[in-house]
Order: structure tokens, then sequence, then C-alpha cells
């Protein structure tokens, strides 16, 4: 019986990780910033700042609407859906305050983003990583 | 002087885009829209989605359907600039009222913001996007709250904004000023009134769930464009005092000349989980006879379930002094009836325009919000207003009567939502 826990609780355990993915904020390789504070990665997500920290113009970018990778970066770093992050972005676009994060089309399209964008910012699967891009905050770190 | 800082502002402006590589340059269009099928129940009490649009009874699907287009023109990393032009019912239909935004900004560091153009006046927590449906839970913003502000939701001038994180949470400070020409009708004529030296301080702060909002703005009522009520106070100044000393009085009080408009309100936001839950109090102090002072007030509550959030909200806008009664004045005997007959029917005229823009009502909404999709909404709306006798001031009467006296009246709406 205890075996059969214990597998079962192994099983929830991979599962749980299958659907949720350890997520990275990753910047290009050339990009001066080395570090970012879960304030700081709020900020240029939500478009309260267009610039990164030491002023340069930040281009952040989103994986594809509707996907869980994207659900989940947003659950995590500000509690909320994608329902409640497309209803503010539409607040934010239409009184003239800032436009929305550039979309991906896929892991491999921010990836590229990324590599050809010195002020690009975006979010992955710690398992998609290249030696390209420099990993700049961990998901659920303060 | 602000006029000289704006052209100022403009000309620097112009000599940075003069300078501004091609390539840097990029273009994005976005819009949003609305197509909305609403009723309303009372046939004699006509019902627009704001103070500028058009009052109609019964069937449409004309007064609250919108269609909006915007441009961001991003120019190097300090400068850009956005249009927006915004197709709804407007009662006056020339472009300029339809232009919302067109306006230049430069962000000299990543803390501060300047704007200048035409501007969204940023009075109330919605009044920056009004007419983007697909944003908010409602068929449409707090009509008690929302609709006579309409009439100011641009200026042209400038503001700026400043931004900075507070423990954790985000401050936004705003300071504007400007001016507007608000376009209406009155019985059909074309109705004109300047707002000049618009101040407008904003400040609001959000952390995580909350938001916390408060402004004051305060303006001149400067020239106004109406036959009919240009008519009346020269009726009013050419009766001798001796024959009606309150003329000169009244003549005073609907002349706009040195009259001031105030406005201060405070809102909060929360935004937890399945739970959205919204209030907002506004107080406007008015020394124009023909303006309204007000104190208004929602508050709404919203349950989601999945895809679908539920709502019901309760809205009042309660005019704050009594209508001002001007008796019809009484001659000794012996003053010719061709002298007194004119003066007491203009007393009548003039009681008439006091209760006319009288705004006293109470409404109570029950809705739900369908998000159909990433980028489309379904809404269903009922509401039932409860307007006070001498307190249509929001709605047009077909009646004369209908002025003295209370109207119940519902108002169903469906429509959808998008952004594009």
């Amino acid at each position: 019986m205890k075996i059969l826990i214990l597998l079962f609780s192994l099983l929830f355990i991979s599962f749980s990780e299958a659907r949720s993915p350890q997520l990275v904020v990753v910047v290009n390789k050339n990009n001066a910033i080395e570090a970012l504070s879960k304030r700081e990665v709020i900020d240029i997500f939500m478009g309260r700042y267009l610039t990164f920290p030491d002023g340069e113009t930040a281009q952040p970018v989103d994986l594809p609407a509707a996907t869980a990778l994207k659900s989940d970066f947003y659950l995590q770093l500000v509690n909320r859906d994608e329902q409640k992050i497309n209803a503010y972005w539409a607040r934010l676009l239409f009184s003239g305050r800032a436009k929305p994060p550039e979309a991906a089309t896929s892991i491999e399209d921010a990836l590229n983003k990324i590599q050809n964008s010195q002020y690009s910012i975006a979010y992955l699967p710690e398992d998609q990583l290249t030696d390209d891009v420099k990993v700049v905050y961990r998901l659920n770190e303060n | 002087m602000l006029l000289r800082l704006f052209y100022a502002f403009i000309l620097l402006a112009n000599c940075v885009v003069n300078h501004v590589a091609a390539d840097e340059i990029k273009a994005d269009f976005s819009g949003f829209a609305t197509l909305a099928a609403s009723y309303s129940d009372d046939p004699d009490m006509g019902f627009g989605s704001n103070y500028i649009n058009k009052n109609r009874a019964g069937f449409s699907l004309s007064r609250e359907s919108i269609l909006g287009g915007q441009v961001n023109l991003s120019l190097n990393r300090n400068w850009d600039s956005v249009a927006q032009v915004v197709l709804q019912d407007h009662a006056n239909e020339e472009f300029d009222g339809f232009l919302e935004l067109a306006f230049l900004r430069y962000r000299p560091s990543r803390d501060w913001a300047i704007r200048a153009g035409r501007l969204n006046s940023d009075l109330y927590l919605l009044s920056e996007y009004p007419y983007v449906g697909y944003a908010y839970l409602w068929a449409r913003p707090p009509h008690e709250f929302y609709s006579f502000a309409s009439a100011g939701g641009h200026f042209d001038g400038l503001d700026v904004e400043y931004t900075q994180s507070v423990f954790d949470g985000f401050l936004r400070l705003k300071l504007a000023a400007g001016q507007t020409t608000t376009k209406l009708t009155s019985a059909g004529d074309k109705f004109y009134i300047d707002f000049d030296n618009l101040i407008t301080f904003s400040a609001s702060y959000s952390l995580e769930a909350w938001t916390l909002r408060f402004s004051a703005s305060r303006t001149d009522i400067g020239g106004y464009k109406l036959d009919s009520m240009a008519q009346l106070i020269a009726a009013f100044r050419a009766v001798p005092t001796s024959l009606w000393p309150q003329a000169q009085s009244l003549a005073q009080s609907y002349d706009t000349e040195g009259k001031t408009l105030s406005y201060a309100a405070f809102g909060v936001t929360y935004d937890y989980d399945n739970w959205l839950i919204q209030s907002e109090v506004g107080i406007s102090e008015s020394q124009w006879l023909v303006s309204p002072s007000n104190l208004n007030a929602y508050v709404s509550v919203g349950y989601r379930f999945g895809d679908v959030t539920v709502y019901s909200g309760v809205s009042i806008s309660e005019n704050r002094n009594d209508v001002t009664n001007i008796p019809v004045p009484q001659f000794p005997p012996g003053i010719p009836e061709q002298i007194t007959l004119p003066i007491q029917q203009l007393a009548v005229i003039a009681q008439d325009a006091v209760e006319l823009p009288v705004v006293h009502q109470h409404s109570i909404n029950i809705g739900a919000k369908w998000h159909f999709s990433d980028t489309v909404v379904i809404k269903a709306q009922i509401d039932h207003f409860d307007i006070q006798p001498y307190g249509g001031g929001l709605w047009s009467r077909s009646k004369p009567e209908d002025v003295k006296i209370g109207h119940r009246v519902n108002v169903f709406s469906l429509s959808t939502s998008l952004v594009f």
C-alpha cells in the first residue's frame, strides 16, 4: 500500500512538473542587466515602465496567446489570468499609455527575438534555454 | 501663456521628428468596437449612452455602438505619438468631436512623461478609456457617474506624469492643463461651451488587487454659442430693474462670464481571484445655472464563473442645490399688458430653462459579461432608472410636462465588444 501511495505521489509530482515547468526571464547576452527583481519584471511586463532599470529601452516579448506557458507566467508574476491581462492591456493601449508586449509565435521565435535584439526580454521554460540568452530572473523568486 | 508653451512644445517636437532617422519610426495600428442593440421602454424619455450622444427612445442599434481606431507612432526612445478617432452616436457630428487623442509625448527619464496635444481627461477610474467596452465589465460606464463627464472627456493642452514604485505598489501622479470646447445640441440647435484654464490633478496607487484613485479638477466656463440662450440673456437685460428686479441677476446667472466648474472624485477597485468590486464617489460644484452641481456615486460587484462574469450595481446622481424658483412677476394696475405679458412669459421660459438640465436619478443594474474569445466579449445588461421630478437632465423629454414628474425607465442592452 505504501509503495502504491509513493508511486502515486511521484506520478502526481511528475505530472505537476510537466504542466508547470520552471519559467525564467531572459535577455540578450549583451544586455548590461545581470539580474532583475520580481517588481522590476512586473514593471516591464505590465507596462509600468518602458525601460530597464538602467534606462535602456525594454522590448518585452510574450509567448503565444492561450498557451499554458503564458498563462502560468502571468499567474505566477501578478496572480492574474489571461482574461484579466488582456483587459488590462486594452485599458493601457487605448488610454494611450503603453503598448502590449510583442507576441512571439513560438518559443523558438521568442529565442530568435532575444538573440536579435539587445533590449528584448522574454520568459521561457528553463529547459528550453540556449547559450545565446541570459537568465535575469527565475519565477517564484523575490 | 499655456498656448505659447503648447506651441513651443510642438515646435520642439517638430525639430525632433525632423532629426529622427526613418528606420527609427514605427507605426502600430489597433482598434476597438462595440455593436450594441438596446431598448429603452419609456417612449417619452430619450436615453443616450452619454451626455454628448443622441438621446433615443425605444429600440436602437446606434445608441451604444462604437468604432475606434488608433495609431501609435514610436519616433525614438524618448518620443512617441498617439492618435485615436472614436465614431459614436454624437448629437453634434463635427469631426473635431470624434478625435479623442492626438498627442506627442516626451519621456525625459523612465519616471517622467510630458504630453501635448489632444489628451484624454484623467478625472475618473474609466476616464481614459470610457468607449472600450472590451476593457470593463458593464454595457457602458455607470450612467449617473460617467454621462456628464463625457462633456469634458478630452481637452487640448499639456500634462506631466510622474510614476514611482512605492512600498511594492505603483504610484502615478499627473498634472494637466488646457482647454476644451464641448459640442452639444439643444432643441436641435448646435450648442458650444468653452472650458478655459482647465487644471486637473490626479493620483492613483495600485497594490496587488487594489487600485485607489483621487482626482480634482477646476475650469473657467468661457464663451458659449447657443442662440436661444443668448436671446434669453438679452431679454433679461432689456427688462428695467424697476419692473422686475430679479431679471438682471438672472441674466448674470445664465451668463458664463466669471463662472467656474469644479470636480473632485475618489475611486477604489478590488480585483482579486473571481471578484471584481469597484466604487467611485464624485462631487461637482458649478456656479453656472445651466450646469448642475451634483453628488455622484456607484458601487458595482462582479463575480466570475469561468468565462462568464455576473455583476450588479447601484448608481446615484443627487442634485446638491434646490431648483431655482423664478416667480412670475406681478405688476400694479395701470401698466399696459403689452409690457407685463412678455415679462411674465419670459419668467415662465426662464423657469423651464432652469429645470431642464437638473440631474437627480438613481439606478440599479444587473448583467453578465462572457469572454467569448481572447479578443471578443459579449454582454447583456438590464438597467432600471428611477428619475426624480425635475431630475431628468441626462434624458430628452418629448413632452414639457415630463420635466416636472418622476419616471421609471428600463433599458435593455445586448452587445458584443472586440479589440483588434
